[in-house]
């Protein structure tokens, strides 16, 4: 497999910042604080069966998978535990819902979701208008698992040879202890079409004002 | 009161665009819908004057339902309300039949704005 040169690598960092920037305010919305992200771990090739994608421990971590559908192809992970969970859903629900039982099991998971839907799409949205590709995600799917199920589940469903760039990130506030973590897989269109991209210097000094 | 139709197919956004419309006094929500499908038929059964419209459903495409509905001659103004935010799937929706794109997340506040000046344009 090709990997990135130099000014290919500072292109696909920055659009993927320029992606998680917006991540970060989305969230920030919904926990009404601010959440910024910390620093990006990246790479190109195929991910040993080994490798976790987690460091979080428990039998009830939220995991919730948004295919990326269209021009380019992959698939996201936003990783909760179930503190985490629980934090998110008593900040972003109303006090009605929260304080009604019944509403607040029917809610529970539907925050969740949307929540998803609306952070991976930020991201989306970013590598669509800056890379020019005509992408949108799916609808979201929530998985409740043990560390080890969540580690196989990723592996066994998305490590095909498909998959080849890896990005992951964990989200953090400065007030709680609230650190999602964020993995995202593409196959090497990703790659192609940040190859492309990087060729025309217009481009670059477009990214280098978003960085 | 203006009639509102809510085409999501999150339960958390159906209820919370739902609450918002209901707690300004000044919409009726006549139903929800959490697929294409519903969407169509709630649409042409319930004529709402509004429609707010999810653009990404289990079974369609939110653009591809107002096509739809647009081919059937449904006048309701339909604000698209999507967390999908690229320039040219607004631009797309809007030369579709879209009457407005409000991109997830909002507040309150702008979802009764932006609804306010449809429901302006249908007296």
């Amino acid at each position: 497999m090709e990997n990135l040169n130099t000014k290919e690598l500072f292109a696909a960092k920055s659009i993927i910042n320029q992606g998680l920037s917006k991540a970060a305010e989305s969230l920030s919305f919904f926990m009404k604080e601010e959440i910024h992200f910390n620093e990006l771990s990246f790479s190109i090739n195929k991910i040993d069966k080994g490798i976790d994608f987690t460091s979080k421990f428990g039998t009830n971590i939220h995991l919730l998978i948004t295919n990326v559908i269209g021009e380019l192809k992959g698939v996201c992970c936003l990783i909760f535990s179930e503190e985490e969970a629980d934090k998110l859903r008593h900040t972003a629900l109303p006090k009605e819902i929260i304080e009604n039982p019944a509403l607040m099991a029917e809610m529970s998971d539907a925050i969740m979701l949307e929540v998803d839907n609306i952070i991976s799409a930020s991201v989306i949205t970013q590598f669509s208008n800056i890379l020019n590709h005509k992408i949108y995600g799916g609808v979201p799917e929530l998985k409740k698992l043990s560390t080890e199920e969540l580690n196989d589940y990723i592996h066994s469903n998305f490590m095909q040879d498909l998959y080849i760039i890896n990005f992951k990130t964990q989200f953090a506030s400065s007030q709680i202890n609230f650190n999602p973590e964020f993995v995202w897989l593409f196959d090497n269109t990703f790659m192609n079409s940040v190859k492309s991209f990087a060729l025309d210097n217009a481009n670059m000094s477009k990214l280098e004002v978003y960085a | 009161m203006k009639k509102v139709l809510i085409v999501d197919d999150s339960l958390f956004m159906r209820q919370s665009i739902k609450s918002t419309l209901i707690n300004s006094g000044k919409y009726l929500v006549v139903g929800e819908a959490a697929t294409g499908d519903q969407g169509i038929e709630l649409s042409l059964d319930l004529q709402p004057d509004i429609i707010t419209m999810d653009n990404i459903l289990p079974d369609m495409l939110g653009i591809d339902i107002i096509k739809e509905l647009r081919k059937e001659e449904v006048s309701a103004k339909i604000i698209m309300v999507s967390a999908v935010g690229q320039e040219n799937i607004i631009q797309e929706c809007r030369a579709s039949g879209a009457d407005d794109y409000l991109v997830k997340p909002f507040s309150n506040e702008s979802l009764i704005e932006r609804i306010d000046k449809l429901a302006l344009d249908l007296n």
